[in-house]
C-alpha cells in the first residue's frame, strides 16, 4: 500500500452534473469520522471540495481520500442511472 | 484505435496522491450513461475520479489510480482496458435503444398472455375423460387395456 502523508488539505473541483449534491452528502456522512470537509460553491455548477484527513489517520491519507471519491462516484452513478 | 489516438486520449500524470492515468472522453462518441456504467465497474479495482475536461465543455476526463503500488505500464494498460470497456458499454447502449420497441412489445405480450391465463375458465383443465362414479377401470371404454400388435 502506498503511504502518502499530506498535512495540507487536498482540494478537488467537482461538477454537480456528475456528482449530485446527494452523492457528496452521502460520502461526507460515510467518511466524517476520518476527514474534515469544506465545500465552496463555484460557477458553472461546480464546487471546490477540500478534504483534511484527521491526524490519527494521516498516514492513510491517500487511501482515505481516494476511497471517499470512489464512494461518492458509486453513489453518483446510482443516482444518475436511476434518473435515466 | 491507432497509437497516436490512444496517446492523445490516455496520459500518465502525477500529483500529490501519486501517479494516475488520465483518459479524455469525447461525449459526442460515448454517451454519459455508457461512461457512468463503465466507471462504476472500474471502482472495484481502481480509484476513479470523473470530471469535466473543461468547465464549459461536455467532454469528460477520467482519472484511474491503482489501489496498490503505482506502475506506469499497468496504468497504461488500465487506460486501454477502460477504453475497450467503454466502447463495449456504448455498443450495449446503442443495441438497447435500437431494440427498445421489440423488447417492450415482448414484455407487453408476455403480460397480456398472463392476464388471459388468470381467467378461471382458461385455467380449468379438460376432465371430460376422467371416469365418473358409475364407471370402473374394467369397463375400459377407450380400449386402453387392449393388446397392441395383436390381431383384432
Amino acid at each position: 500500500m502506498i503511504e502518502v502523508r499530506v498535512e495540507q488539505p487536498i482540494e478537488r473541483i467537482i461538477d454537480h452534473s456528475i456528482y449530485p449534491r446527494q452523492a457528496l452528502a452521502d460520502a461526507r456522512q460515510a467518511y466524517k469520522e476520518y476527514c474534515i470537509f469544506k465545500v465552496s460553491p463555484m460557477s458553472h455548477g461546480r464546487a471546490a471540495i477540500q478534504i483534511q484527513v484527521k491526524p490519527a489517520q494521516v498516514a492513510d491519507t491517500r487511501q482515505i481520500v481516494l476511497e471517499f471519491f470512489n464512494y461518492a462516484l458509486d453513489r453518483a452513478v446510482q443516482i444518475q442511472l436511476s434518473k435515466s | 484505435m491507432t497509437s497516436s489516438l490512444f496517446s492523445e486520449a490516455v496520459k500518465i500524470t502525477t500529483d500529490p496522491l501519486g501517479q494516475y492515468v488520465s483518459i479524455c472522453i469525447d461525449t459526442t462518441v460515448y454517451g454519459r450513461v455508457a461512461v457512468f456504467k463503465t466507471v462504476y465497474w472500474f471502482t472495484d479495482q481502481y480509484y476513479v475520479l470523473l470530471q469535466k475536461a473543461e468547465p464549459e465543455s461536455n467532454d469528460l476526463r477520467v482519472e484511474l489510480r491503482l489501489k496498490s503500488e503505482a506502475d506506469s505500464d499497468i496504468l497504461e494498460q488500465a487506460g486501454g482496458e477502460f477504453l475497450n470497456r467503454l466502447l463495449d458499454q456504448q455498443v450495449r447502449q446503442d443495441v438497447l435503444i435500437e431494440t427498445a420497441n421489440i423488447r417492450d412489445y415482448l414484455v407487453k405480450k408476455a403480460f397480456f398472455e398472463g392476464t388471459m391465463h388468470s381467467d378461471p375458465d382458461h385455467l380449468l383443465s379438460d376432465e371430460s375423460h376422467i371416469s365418473t362414479a358409475d364407471q370402473s377401470a374394467s369397463d375400459d371404454p377407450l380400449k386402453i387395456g387392449r393388446e397392441t400388435g395383436a390381431p383384432s
